[in-house]
């Protein structure tokens, strides 16, 4: 593992658990969301965390920004453990860790103007007085690109690329050191996605800070992550640094990831289509392993499925080229060790 | 349906300010007349005494029982009390009992319900439990306990219906504060550090203010109500004090002496409760914006001032400007021909906004053609008139649509119906929603196979069973006795696609059928959109934002930008050799996953809503192509690009 | 199906409990003693006491609580403090009554209400307009001065049906049902006006919802659409809150009661309340509790058959 000390965040093992069954009932079977994932994210670094529906990653950006608990694990954050808190979130932490949500609609307060969105935050961390927190909203929204005109406006009022300028500008105005960008540009068209995509960059060449990106559409991670960690069914299957990851994939889930993305240039499609096909086997949902057995969760699916596959997890293992994957086609697995 | 249109037209502002709110109340007659009304009661009981034509406890045994007369304008009652009197000075009793405890239950039901609500988890089931318990006990036998135990007297009546009251409190206050606890900015306040109080008041309460004051209206009125009802069975205040409830009480009695006698205070009630009633429905419908109303019986696109025949809209077309270019030679073997296609947004207040202006398309046998843009483009507008299933406020202003040479404008209903899923079926973007909830797919499945191909029961189960199959369903037969929550997204989307294939239409068209997909999920339904097109010769006309999609799966694509078709050609050089500026910067702007760039170019602003498209091309204001003849004139679409510049222009597109 | 049966049966047997247990304690909270209450004005502190061994209220509470409880399960109520009778039989005797205007007000609220709902749903302009005001006024109608007016008008004056209404089922079904015609129309006319409100609202947004689309799309009749799918749909929601109205029109039943002279179980109670007779008030309120609950039971079973969602897997 790398050197403690260079990494912002540091998440090891981390395993979240739902409680599932209906309201009625009054027990409740724990479900496991996130199983024993770990990552780290470094400063200034952008990592992606890619994954379908369903894959646990916006739990995990949840766990970090303490919106869940986690059932085991750590999450080191400039080497505090964040898991070992309490019920009380320390307020620096909160200064130091923001958020930008998917949904831009939901994220912000429909009964308050959107500039209160910043003050809130800047009054509840003690910054400035009230003329001085007006003055740091309007800095914030010109910062990223909106006018002062759009301080008193509702959220109702503006457009989706403009409330998501808003939920930004609401992040970064306490100058957090690392922002969880969880699903932040999918709900965004085409040409406003661009946009936000480009004024992250802005903001992190100017700022330093870090993100933890998360998001189901490889082509925006891919340009904008340093490194990019793919998630299936709770499991981190596989982290390398983008290029790498997209040039050289290594799990078969990664695999079949990147050739079900489309692309934009229709030359060969015929060709991908057929690629496609042999990836999985099995390509039908149902086919998809229960969580929390022993055993590779993809291996419903796996072309590439071999005996050991349905007895063993396979462990994540660091490669020659820099890259981690979690697939007993990389080296044998350790005899007995399981789950 | 009216999420389809806020994409086009600029918000209505919903709960936004609650200043836009108060303006709506102020606009509507109804509910101004009531609180007109109210206030008038309200002054009524303050200067009771000054109005009163007679002390209303003086008794006069000379004039008991007697109808409306010069001196008693409302009769007497049986110890010859003035009913005009007493009426009037039975307001103060009804307004103070309403008011009161209305307060009461909601300074015990509304930080229960918040607490409960926001803490969940324990405390909320512990809390539904004894929301079960009171559920369980009517409110009219809380009512007599609560007098028995405190003894009766005004203050005891207030805190009787109060806490009769406070459980709806409690539990609408709690179901709305869980609704919000689930919104992101809860969770966007807790990630800026802010206390539960803190949220709880400031973040979620000021929510709660628009139902609160709706449900606290009705309540006031129920509040008179109970009132009544207490005191007419003797439960309320002495019999001598005057309320309305106790004169009813009264008129029960004597009625058969004086048949007048149960009007007066009733007619009161009724108004005072309708007034408060009103009032809640005022505020209701100023929250929401506007009254949500029915969708009306006939859907079929309703055409300009006279129904078009297809010789009417072909001249229509002829006379729009631009249009003669704009459609092309008519293709013979075209499954579909949309030519010269308005749909107007009807405002309230008559006047008619395009969202679509002048689309010209057509499909070829077994064609795959993509219809590209982003929200607000009028993409989807466009397969809905195709269908004839344009969303109220909206009608089809001029066109023609040609299936199969046959025009479907101006069709009656009954016409459409059979076009619709034997000619042209039609997949939706969320596979759940575009699915019956309670109804078991097999036999929604069947509805177009009995419609279309009049199969009896038990063949049109066995032709669903196939079509299962065929789309990809494991153990078709068993899971046609499932409901729709049992399938996975990507499994219902197949459904769907299955029942848009029964009765094998000659046309699909899949708008946004794709988007709610996972990545894979994503790629096995377009593959088996083209399977299918191979097998049964079927074209598709596929509804997207998602360049990816249409490089994909498309032959040819027509790229639309706010309202109207800016670029049409073969996918290959579209994406290659784009002609059009927006075309080029929206593959541009698109990251792609196999070139790196250190910045995406983006195109600035974003798409105009409808209304206010500029004049000329209307992507001059974002284009930097653009100079000045372009924005001065119609721009028209001339061999398939509508950009003045096309033929000088050589777009740069990223070397892959 | 069974499970989800046995389920909402766990949960109504502690809610019984507890609905028996409050309002056991709440005799507790009632200020002075029935037995001062039924000596009336000749008590003595001596008289009092001797009245209070006689009913067994020296005992304590927690013991007598049980016994009660073990009684109740046995079907026998205990004795009326001011009558001496059973009390399960003087309940016996007025509940046919209560639950033939319950019921009555039921059928005609939900007949009505949702009849007018679908209406108001499918025909826009002035059809929905007469009936959304019909609903505002049927809101705001106290049910007991409706059926004042009712019999002022139908049986004083037209004399189409009889001042004095209640027959018991058993002894002529048809005097019986003529005399249900008022009562039940002046009970269920503000549910009926709820549930029409809530059955529009349901149905418009049904009519509004995607799978509307799909099947209109897919050629199938606009009529089948409302009748088969929409309306349907748009009974989960209004098929929720029916264990509520049916609470509420139980209370409203002891009101009108009284304008038609039924001899339901309101009148009994009243009088108990008053007169602090507390078997009578402690008896009432658990079996019309148990009623409730038991209707609410009924209710979510059909609720799960509507709904699949809730249907356990």
């Amino acid at each position: 593992m790398s050197d403690p000390a260079e990494e912002l965040l540091d998440v090891r093992d981390l395993t979240v658990t739902y409680e599932a069954g209906r309201a009625m009932q009054w027990r409740r079977r724990p479900a496991v969301a996130v199983d024993a994932v770990s990552f780290d994210v470094r400063p200034g670094e952008t990592l992606g965390l890619v994954g379908e529906s369903g894959s646990g990653k916006s739990t995990i950006g949840r766990a970090i920004l303490r919106l869940v608990d986690a059932a085991s694990g750590t999450i080191h954050f400039d080497g505090l453990d964040v898991t070992a808190l309490g019920h009380r979130t320390p307020l620096a932490y909160r200064r130091e860790v923001q958020a930008v949500f998917q949904d831009p609609m939901s994220s912000l307060n429909p009964r308050h103007a959107v500039s209160q969105a910043v003050t809130t935050s800047l009054r509840r961390h003690g910054l400035g007085d009230r003329a001085k927190r007006a003055e740091v909203a309007a800095a914030a929204f010109e910062r990223v690109g909106l006018s002062p005109a759009h301080l008193d406006r509702y959220s109702t009022e503006l457009s989706g690329g403009q409330r998501q300028r808003v939920a930004i500008a609401r992040a970064l105005a306490l100058e957090p050191r690392l922002v969880v960008c969880d699903e932040a540009v999918s709900a965004l068209d085409v040409s406003t996605q661009s946009q936000i995509v480009n004024l992250l960059a802005d903001l992190q060449e100017s700022t330093g800070v870090s993100y933890l990106f998360i998001t189901h559409d490889l082509r925006v991670v891919r340009h904008i992550s340093h490194r990019i960690a793919v998630l299936h069914a709770g499991r981190l299957v596989e982290l390398a640094p983008a290029r790498l990851l997209f040039e050289s994939p290594k799990h078969p889930y990664t695999r079949s990831l990147i050739a079900a993305s489309p692309t934009t240039h229709p030359e060969g499609r015929e060709r991908r289509r057929a690629r496609r096909a042999n990836y999985e086997v099995n390509r039908y949902e149902q086919s998809v392993i229960p969580r929390g057995g022993a055993g590779c969760p993809f291996r419903g699916r796996c072309a590439s499925v071999m005996d050991v596959c349905h007895t063993t997890t396979p462990p994540v293992r660091r490669l020659a080229d820099g890259s981690q994957v979690a697939c007993h086609l990389y080296g044998t697995p350790p005899a007995g060790r399981a789950g | 349906m009216s999420d389809l249109l806020t994409e086009h037209v600029p918000a209505p502002s919903g709960s936004a300010g609650s200043r836009r709110v108060w303006r709506r109340l102020v606009r509507q007659p109804m509910t101004m007349a009531s609180i007109a009304f109210l206030l008038l009661l309200v002054v009524v009981a303050l200067i009771a005494p000054l109005i009163a034509p007679y002390d209303p406890l003086a008794e006069d045994f000379d004039a008991v029982l007697l109808g409306p007369t010069a001196e008693h304008l409302l009769g007497t009652d049986e110890m010859g009390r003035d009913t005009l009197s007493r009426l009037l000075y039975g307001t103060r009793v009804a307004l103070l009992v309403a008011f009161g405890s209305v307060v009461v239950a909601m300074a015990i039901g509304v930080p229960l319900g918040l607490l409960l609500g926001y803490r969940g988890g324990w405390w909320d089931r512990l809390g539904s439990r004894a929301f079960d318990v009171a559920d369980a006990l009517p409110g009219m036998l809380v009512g007599f306990a609560v007098i028995t135990i405190l003894g009766r007297g005004l203050l005891n009546l207030i805190v009787a219906i109060g806490l009769i009251f406070c459980m709806s409190f409690a539990r609408m206050t709690r179901a709305v504060t869980l609704a919000e606890r689930g919104k992101l900015y809860v969770d966007a306040a807790r990630v800026a550090g802010l206390r539960t109080p803190e949220i709880l008041f400031l973040q979620v309460l000021p929510n709660l203010t628009g139902p609160l004051l709706v449900q606290g209206a009705v309540f006031l009125g129920s509040a008179i109500g109970v009132e009544a009802a207490l005191s007419f069975l003797g439960l309320g205040l002495d019999s001598e004090v005057p309320t309305w409830g106790g004169m009813l009480g009264v008129a029960a009695n004597e009625q058969a002496q004086q048949p007048f006698l149960p009007f007066p205070p009733g007619v009161a009630i009724v108004a005072a409760v309708l007034a408060f009633n009103l009032v809640s429905d005022g505020i209701g419908d100023a929250l929401a914006g506007e009254r949500r109303k029915p969708a009306g019986r006939p859907r079929r696109p309703r055409t300009g001032a006279a129904p078009v025949d297809g010789a009417r809209a072909a001249a229509l077309v002829k006379g729009a400007p631009g249009a003669a270019v704009d459609g092309g030679p008519t293709r013979p073997d075209a499954v579909l021909e949309v030519r010269g296609v308005t749909v107007d947004l009807v405002r309230p207040e008559g006047e008619s906004v395009p969202l679509v202006q002048d689309v010209s398309l057509s499909i070829g046998r077994a064609e795959v053609v993509g219809l590209l843009g982003e929200s607000g483009s009028g993409k989807s507008m466009l397969a809905r008139s195709v269908l004839g299933l344009l969303p109220p406020a909206t009608r089809l202003a001029a066109g023609s649509i040609l299936l199969e040479g046959r025009e479907l404008v101006g069709l009656s209903e009954r016409q459409l119906r059979e076009v619709r899923g034997c000619g042209i079926g039609v997949v939706f973007q969320d596979p759940m929603a575009a699915l019956s909830p309670v109804h078991a797919i097999g036999s929604q499945l069947c509805e177009p196979l009995r419609a279309h191909l009049k199969l009896s029961r038990p063949a049109a189960r066995e032709r669903a069973a196939e079509l299962l199959h065929r789309v990809g369903v494991e153990d078709p037969k068993r899971r046609l006795d499932d409901y729709p929550h049992q399938f996975s997204g990507g499994m219902a989307q197949r459904v769907a696609i299955a029942m848009a294939l029964a009765a094998e239409p000659r046309l699909l068209i899949a708008d946004e059928a794709t988007s709610a997909l996972d990545v894979t999920t994503q790629s096995q339904v377009i593959d088996l959109l083209l399977d299918l097109r191979e097998e049964f010769g079927t074209a598709i006309l596929m509804i997207t934002h998602d360049l990816g999609v249409v490089a994909e799966s498309c032959d040819r694509a027509a790229v639309m930008y706010a309202g109207q078709i800016v670029e049409i050609g073969e996918v290959k050089p579209l994406f290659s050799r784009p002609r059009h500026p927006y075309t080029a910067a929206l593959l541009a702007a698109n990251p792609s996953d196999d070139v790196e760039v250190e910045r995406l170019p983006t195109i600035p602003g974003g798409v105009p809503l409808a209304g206010q498209w500029p004049s000329g091309c209307h992507f001059a204001n974002r284009c930097t192509h653009s100079r000045e003849g372009c924005t001065q004139h119609h721009v028209p679409l001339a061999d398939d690009v509508r950009c003045l510049r096309a033929n000088e222009l050589i777009l740069e597109v990223l070397k892959r | 199906m069974r499970k989800l049966v046995v389920s909402r049966l766990a949960l109504a047997v502690p809610q019984l409990v507890i609905v028996a247990f409050v309002v056991f304690s709440m005799t507790y909270l009632v200020p002075g003693s029935p037995a001062a209450a039924i000596l009336g004005a000749s008590a003595t502190p001596e008289s009092i006491r001797q009245v209070e061994a006689q009913l067994g209220l020296d005992r304590p509470a927690f013991e007598r609580l049980i016994d009660w409880a073990w009684n109740a399960l046995n079907g026998d109520l205990g004795v009326s403090f001011v009558t001496t009778l059973p009390v399960t039989d003087m309940l016996l005797q007025r509940m046919p009554a209560t639950l033939s205007l319950t019921v009555g007000g039921m059928v005609v609220a939900l007949a009505l209400g949702i009849g007018l709902g679908v209406l108001s749903a499918v025909r826009a302009g002035l059809p929905d307009r007469v009936i959304g005001a019909a609903t505002s006024v049927g809101l705001s109608i106290p049910e007991f001065w409706f059926g004042m007016i009712l019999l002022l008008v139908f049986a004083v004056e037209l004399g189409w049906v009889p001042v004095v209404a209640y027959v018991p089922l058993t002894d002529d079904p048809l005097a019986w049902l003529r005399g249900m015609i008022l009562p039940s129309i002046a009970l269920g006319i503000g549910a009926a006006a709820l549930i029409a409100r809530q059955t529009r609202g349901a149905m418009v947004e049904a009519l509004a919802s995607p799978y509307v689309d799909t099947l209109t799309a897919a050629g199938v009749s606009r009529r089948r659409i409302v009748l088969r799918y929409a309306l349907k749909n748009a009974m989960v929601p209004v098929l929720a809150t029916t264990g509520l109205t049916f609470r509420i029109l139980i209370g409203t039943s002891f009101v009108v009661e009284q304008i038609f002279a039924f001899p339901g179980a309101g009148r009994l109670l009243l009088t108990s309340v008053i007169g602090k007779d507390f078997p009578v008030v402690q008896g009432g309120v658990i079996v019309i509790a148990a009623l409730v609950i038991a209707l609410n039971l009924l209710i979510d079973v059909s609720y799960g058959l509507l709904n699949p969602k809730v249907r356990p897997q």
